[in-house]
């Protein structure tokens, strides 16, 4: 059921990714290839493995059998490795994470400065344009807890996207927002999406999905049990699970 | 209503206790006349209080992030340096740094010396339970966010880890000074002329127990009250300024 | 250097009879203690008044001073004060007495502070009597969230016992100085107490974690 481009090079590759959490296996077996500019929408049961599998992409998690292997960059690999892949790939959290004792602006300045050594002036200048283009450049002397959620979710897509990273990771973006608030976030993640990124966003909100992504994946039970194109996946796939799911769901 | 029928008892029974003929003759220019020894003993104090607080809080800290190793023997070392010095009494410790220690080592250390490596290594301990509690109390995704930005470990440490951390600690920091302020008389034991010591000294000479000790102990009393309001509206005041 | 093992088992018997005057000074003090330490928890949670302010000004003056300090002057002091003799032992459980009383006060008070205001409010609501509010609303659930602040008070007070050797009272830390004085074996008998001390104080540390653990699971934050 794999839609199984089986291209040269692609971006992120895992073959046979398992993830135990002492006995309990998270992550069964995985092997997707992502490839570059593609947006993969990610949805399933909760529990199903989703966060783990995002979490291990970023190197957040070890894991503990197979391999991943992104931009030429493998893992388990060196720290440098694991460094090289946080710099790759931006993440942003459910619950936004931002630094609470420092401004926006030393949010979004932070990283690129520390980890890819770029100069104040610069990092500011980038910190400048990138919250214009998330859409609050007003805010950026504040502190995150003076803002909205949705405010500080997009604060978050600017510090991912400081360190330039060439594939981006979304967790359930929008699931701690007000739901006034999901739009202003969905609205920048699109916003991206037509600028060619890389993404694996994983999601409950169907339209946006169906809207954005190339490809669904149906996770359940740490497994990947549907891997379509969009447009099939909400029309012609046929597998129980996965239709109940989205009965449930739509 | 019962209050001041227990007072008026409290009362009436000191005051035929009391020995108003000691109490009538209390003399209390002795506090004055020796008033420059007495605050050369609080300035002693002062000092390793500081001492303690300031080296203390800075092993701690760097003893709370070895606790955090990935190397188990170094948390094990960690682990047992704490808890040998929490859970024996500073008085023991001092004396054996004082008198034992030397007998293994060869070193002698003078009074002074024994005192602040006694109270400074009883302080780190303290303070590393208390950082590394802070250190723990700052929300996981902090941690997964400074790492998902592959922010180098020193940074990470700095800038995100422990800022917040030492937010939370402020009380439990302040509450720890005092009592290293303290602490400090029971150097007396080993004669290190802080406030306490020179106190016993003049008490030797002069024979005014009650008015020397009765007023050292209103001395360290309005020191360390001082020192707990004063720093708690320094907290407040933080608080404030980031709302 | 040789360790000299000869020389501890020899006055063995004088550290164990010191050991025991350690626990039995701690008990006695903590008993008293606990007394003076209700009476002033009730004074400042009845929040104004005489009883009120006298209660706050135990709290905070025997909180505040130095253990040695109020040791000595219990001990120089007193016995000029009253014109009596006082033994130094006696002098060391008052001192620890008074010490005990004004930490448990702000334990017992924490304790009861804890306990959820809306249990409080509901009994009075069902118009339960006062004394009845205290004995089963208050009173088992106060107990439960001091008990870590508790047990590790008694961590302090049998440390504090240490101190009475500056007054010649026959405790560990005085009879070891004395032995190690006697016999030159300062650091077998230093190293000996203190290993006494911390199989004495470490197990109520642990209880003490471990309850506060326990606690934190129950209430759940
Ligand atoms: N740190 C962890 N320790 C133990 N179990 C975990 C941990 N993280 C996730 N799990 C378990 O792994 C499973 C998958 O979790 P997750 O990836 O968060 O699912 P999803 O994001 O799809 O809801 C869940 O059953 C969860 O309880
Ligand atoms: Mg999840």
């Amino acid at each position: 059921m794999s839609a199984g481009q089986a291209a040269e090079n692609p971006f992120i590759h895992c073959r046979g990714v398992s993830k135990y959490f002492g006995n309990f296996k998270a992550l069964d077996e995985i092997s997707i290839d992502i490839e570059a500019g593609e947006i993969v929408c990610i949805v399933g049961p909760s529990g199903g493995g989703k966060s783990t599998l995002l979490r291990v992409l970023n190197a957040l998690e070890p894991i503990d059998s197979g391999e991943i292997q992104i931009d030429q960059i493998k893992l388990p690999g060196s720290r440098k490795d694991v460094e090289d892949i946080r710099r790759e790939v931006g993440m942003v959290f459910q619950q936004f994470n931002l630094f609470e004792h420092m401004s926006i602006r030393e949010n979004v300045t932070f990283a690129p400065r520390m980890s890819r050594k770029m100069s104040t002036e610069n990092a500011n200048e980038l910190a400048e344009n990138l919250l214009r283009r998330v859409g609050i450049a007003e805010q950026i002397a504040k502190y995150p807890n003076h803002l909205s959620g949705g405010q500080q979710q997009r604060v978050a897509i600017a510090r991912a996207l400081a360190m330039q990273p060439k594939a981006m990771l979304f967790d359930e973006p929008t699931s701690a927002l007000d739901p006034e608030m999901v739009a202003e976030v969905l609205d920048v993640i699109r916003e991206l999406a037509e600028s060619g990124m890389t993404m694996l966003i994983v999601t409950h909100e169907m339209g946006f999905a169906k809207e954005v992504s190339d490809r669904m994946l149906y996770m359940s039970g740490g497994r990947i049990i549907v891997d379509s194109e969009t447009q099939e996946f909400f029309q012609s796939v046929d597998n129980s699970d996965l239709n109940q799911f989205l009965s449930k769901i739509l | 209503m019962w209050f001041p029928i227990v007072l008026l008892g409290v009362i009436g029974f000191a005051a035929y206790f009391l020995n108003w003929n000691l109490l009538l003759s209390l003399d209390f220019s002795v506090v004055w006349e020796y008033r420059m020894v007495l605050l050369k003993g609080l300035m002693l104090t002062l000092a390793l209080t500081a001492c303690a607080a300031v080296l203390g809080l800075f092993a701690g800290t760097v003893l709370a992030i070895a606790s955090q190793s990935g190397f188990a023997p170094l948390r094990w070392i960690v682990t047992a340096f704490v808890e040998i010095w929490r859970n024996t009494p500073l008085l023991v410790q001092l004396i054996w740094i004082h008198f034992a220690l030397p007998l293994v080592t060869g070193i002698n250390t003078t009074a002074l010396e024994s005192g602040v490596i006694g109270i400074t290594l009883q302080a780190s301990a303290y303070f590393t339970e208390i950082v590394r509690a802070g250190i723990e109390s700052v929300p996981k995704g902090q941690w997964e966010a400074a790492y998902s930005l592959a922010l180098p470990a020193r940074i990470r440490w700095t800038r995100v880890i422990l800022p917040p951390a030492l937010r939370t600690m402020i009380p439990p920091l302040v509450n720890l000074t005092i009592s290293f302020f303290k602490g400090t008389a029971i150097l007396s034991i080993l004669h290190v002329s802080e406030l306490m010591t020179v106190t016993n000294r003049i008490s030797n000479v002069t024979f005014k127990p009650v008015e020397l000790f009765s007023s050292i102990a209103v001395i360290y009393f309005v020191v360390g009250y001082l020192m707990s309001k004063g720093t708690l509206r320094v907290e407040y005041y933080l608080q404030k300024r980031e709302r | 250097m040789r360790f000299e093992w000869d020389q501890l088992i020899r006055y063995g018997p004088e550290l164990l009879q010191a050991f025991g005057v350690t626990i039995v000074i701690s008990a006695i003090s903590l008993i008293i203690g606990i007394v003076l330490g209700m009476i002033a928890c009730l004074g400042k949670l009845s929040g104004q008044g005489g009883a009120y302010r006298l209660s706050i000004a135990f709290i905070d003056f025997f909180r505040t001073i130095p253990e040695v300090v109020l040791i000595f002057w219990v001990y120089s002091c007193l016995p000029l004060l009253l014109s009596v003799r006082i033994s130094s032992e006696a002098c060391g459980v008052i001192a620890l007495s008074l010490f005990s009383g004004a930490y448990l006060a702000e334990i017992f008070r924490a304790g009861v502070l804890a306990v959820p205001r809306g249990q409080v409010d509901a009994a009075h609501a069902l118009a339960i009597p006062r004394l009845h509010i205290w004995r089963k609303i208050i009173i088992p659930p106060a107990i439960r969230r001091m008990m870590p602040a508790f047990v590790n008070f008694l961590t302090e007070l049998l440390k504090a016992t240490s101190l009475l050797s500056a007054i010649a009272v026959a405790e560990m830390a005085y009879v070891a100085s004395i032995l190690g004085a006697k016999t030159l074996s300062y650091f077998e008998f230093l190293s000996a107490i203190a290993v006494l001390y911390f199989i004495l104080i470490f197990p109520f540390s642990v209880w003490a974690r471990r309850s506060e653990k326990k606690l934190l699971q129950r209430t759940g934050h």
